[in-house]
């Protein structure tokens, strides 16, 4: 497996989210009163969550879009629906969890305009990564990192590797975000794994 | 080619390790902004205070990574220099390598700000206790501060500074707060009236 | 006489007769003695209850009828007394003139559905509660706050008023704030979230699932039994800490200090965090539980016992 090549701003980031369980409660904690105040209807406590949550939506947006623009838009969209939604947001789950499920329908969303606006069936991109993901083709440009190889996956599967893989969701919450029955979301991630495990193995290849 | 078990576990692994944020490469608030606004009611009251306790919030989450960081020998980078400080109170600075976000001094001064407008609807024995308690804050600061320029890094001198700073910014917002909440004159305008949040 | 009370934006002759108009039509709106109040209205046995006065006393208690009912005396120069009813929202507030500076003291008695959620805001008005079992809002500048909880959350805010709580033993969730009220907090379970100043905080808890409580200068004394998977923690800059746990005790403690002294009751000694300055440390397993304590002070001395 490629390692290693992690930056000193990934560093950071993974020691930030290994902090404990109680390290994350407290922070939830700690932003509770800013989600009551945002509740109310200040914006500035609004900005203030913006703030703690944006890299986790952008990280999830630009993973799920693999197109940073388009992870743009729809990380600003998530923040603007989030606000409108406030009012039910009701604490039945943490705030950030919250904002992703808002994230992945900004990103679905997202993918079904570009399908109307293009008239196509399916978007440029997808028939694009789907080829690229076809190891029938002979790959010559090597795959760089793990990243770049999620980043090549038919966006059916990267979906649900994302959620699962990289934001720990189970099987039945990917399922529920991304509105697909949970046998597909299961189908889906064997065939991400699949496709990630003959891509990084090329790698390897001397 | 097929897949070993052993890979399907080191890619879940790998996945794992993978940063769950990636910040934006430009702020995207301003385009957020622009499509927020205060909920009808709200119109007028802003509460800076909530951002900056955010700010700080981030900082200790720095704090807290940043000396995890350090413990695996990787060097941190320097952030933002912090502004010139407000007169009268502490430098916002921890030593090296750590710095407050200049937003948090701004944050502070609308709050002070805000407070001063408030002041006169305080009785004058409570606005006495609480200007000697946000002078006891800023005591409390000014000698951590001092203590952490000799032994910088140390965690639990950062983490009562932060704890410091927050509650000074908290003091100032809850006292606004308060002293708004009971403001029983009544306005001329109804859409002049004030609503307490 | 009819004239004299139509509003300002009316036609008139000329400015300074609008002006007149409007003078006298706020002129006869304001009363100019203290009034007796005794007013009452239906209310939700479940409903929202806000009550705002800015001096006097706010007195509200739990009843078992689906009434609100408001009685005392209005302070001279109050404009009037505020009682609506929208929906299941109840509002009583003592409305003074636009330009007052100077209040004179309302006292307001109110009894409301014991089921109902309570907000109370005061400048220097006392607030006594009690009956009252939805969660209560309850805030002052001055004024001291005293009020019974059942099993819902509370939270009260202060700058120099003292408070008092007195829980029912089930768990909810205190939030308390003071700049330098001090506050007791007894029979209370489950989760507090306690900060201050310089108050001086004594807190007893039949059952500690989690708290946190701060404070800058304020003494702090937590005494409880801890919960299996409890998580505490105590902080001060210059207050001394005293953390008393009844019962048995399983949980693992991280105590520091930068100057102050550590007494430990459960035997392990502190150890000096470093050979040449000053800060000590001491991190111990105490029983077999998964309850965390971490107490922290800069100057504050803290001990830790089990009672």
């Amino acid at each position: 497996m490629p390692a290693g090549r992690e930056t000193r701003a990934e560093v950071a980031v993974r020691a930030a989210d290994d902090a404990s369980e109680f390290e994350r409660a407290r922070r939830r904690e700690e932003e509770r009163p800013l989600v009551e105040a945002a509740i109310r209807g200040s914006a500035a406590a609004f900005e203030a969550l913006y703030r703690l949550h944006v890299g986790h939506v952008y990280g999830l947006c630009l993973r799920m879009t693999a197109h940073p623009a388009t992870a743009e838009d729809c990380t600003q969209e998530t923040f603007v629906q989030a606000w409108r939604s406030l009012p039910s947001f009701g604490y039945r789950s943490a705030f950030g969890t919250w904002l992703h499920r808002i994230a992945v329908n900004a990103v679905l969303a997202h993918g079904r305009r570009r399908r109307e606006a293009t008239g196509a069936d399916r978007p440029i991109d997808e028939v694009v990564a789907d080829t690229l993901a076809d190891p029938s083709l002979g790959e010559d440009a090597a795959v760089i990192d793990l990243e770049e190889a999620i980043r090549r996956l038919p966006p059916g599967a990267r979906d649900v590797l994302v959620l699962t893989g990289i934001y720990g969701y189970s099987h039945e919450e990917a399922a529920a975000m991304l509105g697909l029955a949970v046998g597909t979301c299961k189908s889906q991630l064997h065939r991400a794994r699949r496709l990630l495990g003959e891509r990084l193995a090329l790698e390897e290849e001397p | 080619m097929t897949i070993r078990p052993d890979d399907d576990r080191a890619l879940e692994a790998a996945l794992a390790r993978l940063p769950r944020s990636v910040d934006p490469p430009r702020d995207l608030w301003p385009g957020i902004a622009a499509r927020v606004e205060d909920r009808p009611g709200r119109s007028g009251l802003r509460w800076p205070w909530a951002a900056a306790a955010a700010v700080v919030l981030v900082v200790a989450s720095s704090a807290i990574t940043a000396s995890l960081v350090r413990r695996a020998g990787t060097p941190v980078a320097a952030g933002p220099v912090a502004e010139a400080p407000v007169p009268g109170t502490a430098s916002t600075a921890f030593g090296p390598g750590h710095t407050l976000d200049p937003a948090y001094d701004a944050a502070r001064r609308n709050l002070v700000d805000e407070l001063s407008r408030r002041i006169d609807r305080m009785p004058p024995s409570a606005r006495q206790r609480l200007e000697a308690n946000l002078g006891e804050l800023r005591r409390a600061s000014s000698e951590i501060n001092g203590l952490l320029a000799e032994r910088p890094g140390d965690p639990l001198l950062e983490e009562l500074l932060l704890a410091t700073y927050q509650d000074e910014l908290a003091v100032l917002a809850n006292a606004s707060q308060i002293t708004a909440a009971a403001d029983l004159r009544a306005v001329a305008d109804e859409t002049e009236k004030r609503i307490p949040l | 006489m009819t004239r004299m009370l139509r509003p300002a934006f009316v036609r008139a002759p000329s400015a300074v007769a609008a002006l007149a108009y409007a003078a006298a039509a706020f002129a006869a709106a304001s009363p100019a003695v203290a009034a007796s109040i005794d007013q009452r209205s239906a209310a939700d046995p479940a409903g929202r209850i806000e009550v705002a006065n800015t001096a006097g006393s706010v007195t509200v208690t739990g009843w078992p009828r689906n009434e609100v009912e408001v009685t005392g005396e209005l302070g001279e120069g109050s404009e009037r007394l505020e009682f609506t009813t929208q929906g299941k929202l109840t509002r009583i507030r003592v409305v003074l003139p636009k330009r007052s500076y100077g209040v004179d003291e309302t006292r307001l008695v109110v009894k409301v559905p014991s089921g109902s959620g309570l907000s109370v805001n005061t400048i220097s008005a006392d607030i006594a509660v009690e009956g009252v079992r939805g969660g209560q809002r309850l805030q002052s500048v001055s004024g001291n706050v005293r009020t019974a909880t059942a099993a819902q959350d509370v939270e009260i805010k202060s700058v120099s008023g003292d408070v008092e709580v007195t829980g029912s033993g089930a768990r909810s969730l205190v939030t308390l704030t003071t700049v330098s009220g001090d506050a007791t907090l007894a029979n209370v379970a489950g989760e507090v979230n306690a900060n201050t100043v310089s108050g001086n905080l004594a807190i007893t808890m039949t059952d500690v699932a989690r708290s946190r409580v701060r404070s800058t200068s304020g003494d702090l004394g937590l005494r409880g039994r801890l919960a299996a998977d409890a998580r505490l923690d105590l902080e001060s800059i210059s207050g001394d800490i005293r953390l008393d746990i009844a019962g048995p005790v399983g949980a693992e403690f991280e105590v520091s200090t930068f100057n102050g002294d550590i007494r430990n009751c459960f035997g392990p000694k502190p150890v000096r965090t470093d050979e040449y300055a000053p800060g000590s440390e001491l991190r111990f397993q105490e029983g077999s539980g998964s309850a965390q304590v971490r107490i922290k002070t800069l100057n504050g001395d803290i001990s830790v016992c089990n009672k």
